[in-house]
């Protein structure tokens, strides 16, 4: 049985091991808070086995539970200690310096909107699975996202990473 | 919206090698990160202020507010489908809203969950609440008080509100 549910969590861990350290690294200061946080999140997973009624359904608790353990990780950071302005705006040293530019422009969205575009336009959910994820309906969903889109177009209208 | 070379980047990350052991040895073990006594302690903190608050709060009940609905479309056809209408709650002395009914909704910017609204205690002079009824009535709190409003598509007045003693 202990086998059985340790090779079920490693199963989903391949599975989306990968989507969820990207969402982490999207919503966290640095590479280290985002593996904190998909740790955390998987320990959660395992600590007391939940019904899934299908694997979106797993999908959508997975990517909820990570944007909440960042969130909350980032307020300890915030209550922990002041942080010098260049380790703010940390873009992991291990990452490619392509994803700087994605990582500058997120980080700078309001959070409400943030984990809408991670989620849509850079992990290519569907507005129904946002909507699932977040537990919000999709008509929220689509008026975060055209809010965000115009903030990103005001604030980057000079900068040529946004097109 | 964003650059492909820039998409194909933020695609191809992976998870670090080692953060697979990390995790199969703190499952293994049921610990998380060195973190969580923090959100625990957090948590406490925040019960006990909350419990405070509240002792205050319970004994000041707030001001009776004035309530009208009003439409915000001009399209009359909209009426009967959904969605476009506003409950507008003015008091200077803070607003305090709850619904039991999943009909209503939190409009002004989007930024708020239909959840929010179960019980939401604002310091605003205003609250709009924008709706959506598919039931002939349906009931909300605001400052203690119990509201109903009711439709009827065929009045001129589509919506009638009356404060349930």
């Amino acid at each position: 049985m202990v086998l059985d549910f340790k090779s079920d969590v490693e199963k989903v861990y391949d599975e989306y091991a990968d989507m969820m350290y990207r969402i982490a690294l999207t919503h966290s200061r640095n590479s280290h808070d985002a593996m904190d946080a998909v740790q955390d999140v998987f320990v959660k997973y395992a600590s007391s086995p939940r019904f899934f009624a299908d694997e979106e359904h797993r999908k959508a608790w997975l990517v909820r539970s990570t944007v909440n353990r960042c969130l909350d990780i980032f307020r300890m950071n915030k209550v922990r200690a002041y942080v010098a302005l260049e380790e703010a705006v940390e873009v992991p040293d291990d990452e490619s310096p392509l994803f700087a530019s994605i990582k500058l422009c997120v980080d700078n969205l309001p959070e409400q909107f943030k984990t809408v575009v991670v989620l849509h336009y850079l992990e290519g959910f569907s507005l129904e699975e946002i909507a699932t994820s977040l537990k919000l309906s999709v008509s929220a969903v689509k008026m975060r996202l055209s809010r965000a889109r115009e903030f990103l177009k005001e604030t980057y209208k000079e900068d040529d990473f946004y097109v | 919206m964003f650059k492909k070379a820039d998409l194909e980047a933020y695609r191809s990350i992976k998870a670090p090698e080692k953060l697979k052991d990390d995790v199969l040895s703190a499952v293994k073990e049921g610990r998380g990160s060195k973190r969580p006594i923090y959100k625990t302690v957090g948590a406490l903190a925040a019960c006990l202020v909350l419990v405070m608050t509240l002792g205050v709060f319970l004994n000041q009940p707030l001001p009776p507010a004035e309530i009208y609905v009003e439409q915000i479309t001009s399209n009359p056809s909209f009426r009967h489908v959904s969605g476009s209408w506003f409950i507008t709650v003015t008091c200077e002395e803070g607003i305090a809203f709850s619904s039991e009914d999943d009909c209503f909704y939190y409009y002004p910017d989007g930024s708020e969950t239909p959840a929010a609204l179960k019980k939401l205690k604002t310091d605003d002079d205003v609250l709009k609440v924008g709706f959506y009824l598919d039931t002939p009535s349906a009931r909300f709190k605001v400052n203690g008080e119990t509201y109903e409003i009711s439709i009827n598509l065929f009045s001129v007045e589509p919506f009638a509100l009356k404060k349930i003693k």
